[in-house]
């Protein structure tokens, strides 16, 4: 047995196939000999990966890992080196259920997950703004015809402009690729959007990002109160911060139902 | 590179003498025939538009990262630049044309040489997309705001690369422009808030709301005493940067507005958006003078030449036009 102080990680793999960096095979060499049970004969610490070695990897695997196709090799993040370094087996995290996930492909649910961590907002929030925006489409070529806005977010002209690129090179993306958009937008927000309501004013009316629930965004007669009478729910002729995000409240709901949750 | 970059200027503040423009000289009615389509489209759109000072060119960028060089007098294409850096949403001019200052990618602003198209130098710093780019009268400092939270202020006196400082906007900037006297900054503000800085302080001396509606653009005459903010919304404000309030408010456009300019003598108004109309507007009075439809989705740039007497507009479809305004 070996006396000698044993790196807990290895740079490439070892084994058959391996890369084989000779420290990287003393290593695996001094762990092998450290748990290899009695009466297999301990391993030459020589950090050259011969057939001996191998089958060493092969044994542990089959006996220890109760592997049923021992591949002889070890990989820096896999269950075998896990096994002998005594390190945690790393498991990659759960995505979680995120609302309108269902609707939404695997990477683009991940990346609304990445975006949303970056920015310090619910990705929850995030989803339900673009379902709103987006009539639940998640499509990045659906268009307002009476604005010009355009995809997840609605993307006004002067914004598409202002980010460098126009409304019809946004519709040609992916949804995807139109999430890079998302989050250059959101990106002087980040960390300041707390709640639903904010994040949906950072889209709708940035001025009432931190006013409180009664903020009146757009008062009759304006035509920003005639494009967006619909949200005047009390109609009293002003639209407050709480009347504009009711509906995105509505999409956050339906999208973490049974149907959308995912 | 110190004395080339002093004598930078914004665009139009590159202009003719005032005393050539009498504010009361009013363009006539522009007729279809006075708008020019150059022969050449930027795929997926045209970025910006303004006129190359003192050489008969026009300049255009588009999303197909191209920058065209045009020939005013026959609308044809003279030289491409090509490659990423070349596109851009605003430009600065030289004096003398001969240099540019445009926005790059992640928080750059790149200064590059007209005739070759290379690039001098790299101010980097920013974090996110810088729309704006602006430099002082006195040609020390060089200015961008855009998608940032900050302002961001590069000496070009000095040559370290590093010599960036920040103004906090705390949101996104649809505008800068530096004080006649190169000692401060305003910012229109994407939540129409109009800002005013002193350069030696990060917090601004003060922050008016100009705009009632979320801010498609804007734009600053070159004397440095007034702005015109236009909405997402459709509403035009002239302001007043000295007294902070409004002048007056330009009524006639509607919906999102992507495209303004002041004239070079801050007689005239170029606006232009979603309503897919360019339109000249005599600031004084307020009143629309002229307008010519464009194609397209929403005019996306508009620019005055020098003299006044033609403006330049770009299209969300891509095409670039020179309009006779008298």
């Amino acid at each position: 047995m070996s006396t000698m102080p044993v790196a807990s990680r290895i740079s490439g793999s070892v084994g058959r196939g391996g890369v084989n960096d000779r420290n990287d095979v003393l290593t695996v060499q001094r762990l092998i000999n450290a748990k290899l049970p009695v009466p297999l004969s301990p391993l030459g610490e020589d950090g050259v990966c011969g057939l001996l070695t191998i089958l060493a990897i092969e044994e542990i695997q089959r006996r220890n890992l109760r592997m049923p196709r021992p591949d002889g090799r070890i990989d820096p993040n896999g269950a075998t080196f896990a096994f002998l370094s005594g390190n945690p087996v790393p498991v990659p995290p759960a995505m979680p259920r995120i609302a309108w996930g269902a609707k939404v492909s695997v990477a683009f649910k991940a990346k609304v997950i990445k975006i949303s961590n970056n920015l310090g907002i619910d990705p929850n929030y995030l989803m339900a703004a673009m379902a709103f925006e987006s009539g639940e489409t998640f499509s990045a070529s659906v268009k307002n015809a009476a604005s010009g806005a355009t995809g997840l977010i609605q993307f006004m002209p002067s914004t598409a402009t202002a980010l460098g690129t126009s409304t019809s090179a946004l519709a040609a993306m992916t949804p995807e690729d139109q999430l890079d958009y998302v989050e250059k937008y959101f990106a002087p927000y980040k960390n300041k959007l707390n709640s639903l309501q904010d994040v949906y004013m950072a889209i709708l009316w940035p001025a009432a990002i931190g006013q409180p629930n009664s903020f009146v965004l757009f008062s009759r007669p304006s035509a920003a109160y005639n494009q967006n009478s619909g949200l005047d729910a009390d109609n009293d002729g002003n639209v407050t911060k709480a009347e504009a995000a009711a509906k995105v409240r509505d999409k956050l709901v339906k999208g973490q139902g049974a149907n959308y949750l995912g | 590179m110190r004395m080339l970059l002093a004598v930078l200027c914004v665009a139009v503040a590159c202009n003719s003498p005032k005393s050539t423009v009498p504010a009361q000289a009013a363009p006539s009615i522009a007729q279809k025939n006075d708008v020019r389509l150059f022969s050449g489209k930027h795929a997926n759109g045209t970025l910006t538009v303004s006129f190359q000072p003192g050489s008969g060119h026009g300049i255009s960028s588009g999303v197909d990262d191209t920058a065209r060089l045009w020939d005013l007098a026959s609308g044809t294409e003279v030289k491409r630049y090509s490659g990423r850096q070349y596109r851009f949403q605003s430009i600065a001019f030289s004096p003398q044309g001969d240099f540019a200052l445009t926005p790059g990618t992640d928080g750059s602003l790149n200064y590059w040489k007209m005739d070759t198209g290379q690039l001098q130098r790299k101010l980097t710093g920013g974090s996110n997309i810088l729309g704006a780019v602006a430099v002082s009268t006195d040609g020390k400092w060089a200015s961008g705001g855009g998608q940032d939270t900050a302002i961001y202020l590069w000496d070009l006196s000095s040559n370290s690369g590093s010599s960036v400082r920040r103004l906090e906007a705390g949101g996104p900037v649809a505008q800068i422009a530096f004080h006649s006297s190169s000692r401060g900054l305003y910012a229109v503000l994407n939540d129409g808030h109009l800002c005013n800085w002193s350069l030696d302080q990060a917090k601004p001396l003060r922050c008016t709301t100009a705009l009632a509606e979320p801010v498609g653009h804007a734009a600053f005459s070159s004397d440095g005493h007034q702005a015109l903010l236009g909405g997402t919304y459709g509403t035009l404000v002239l302001w007043d940067l000295d007294k902070q309030a409004e002048i007056r408010k330009l009524e006639g456009a509607s919906g999102d507005i992507v495209a303004l300019a002041l004239s070079p003598s801050g007689a005239f108004a170029l606006s232009g958006g979603a309503d897919k109309t360019v339109r000249l507007w005599d600031v004084n009075s307020g009143r629309q003078m002229t307008s010519t439809q464009a194609s397209g989705d929403y005019v996306s740039s508009v620019a005055f030449s020098a003299d006044e007497k033609s403006a330049l507009f770009g299209t969300s479809d891509g095409s670039v036009a020179l309009w006779q305004l008298k």
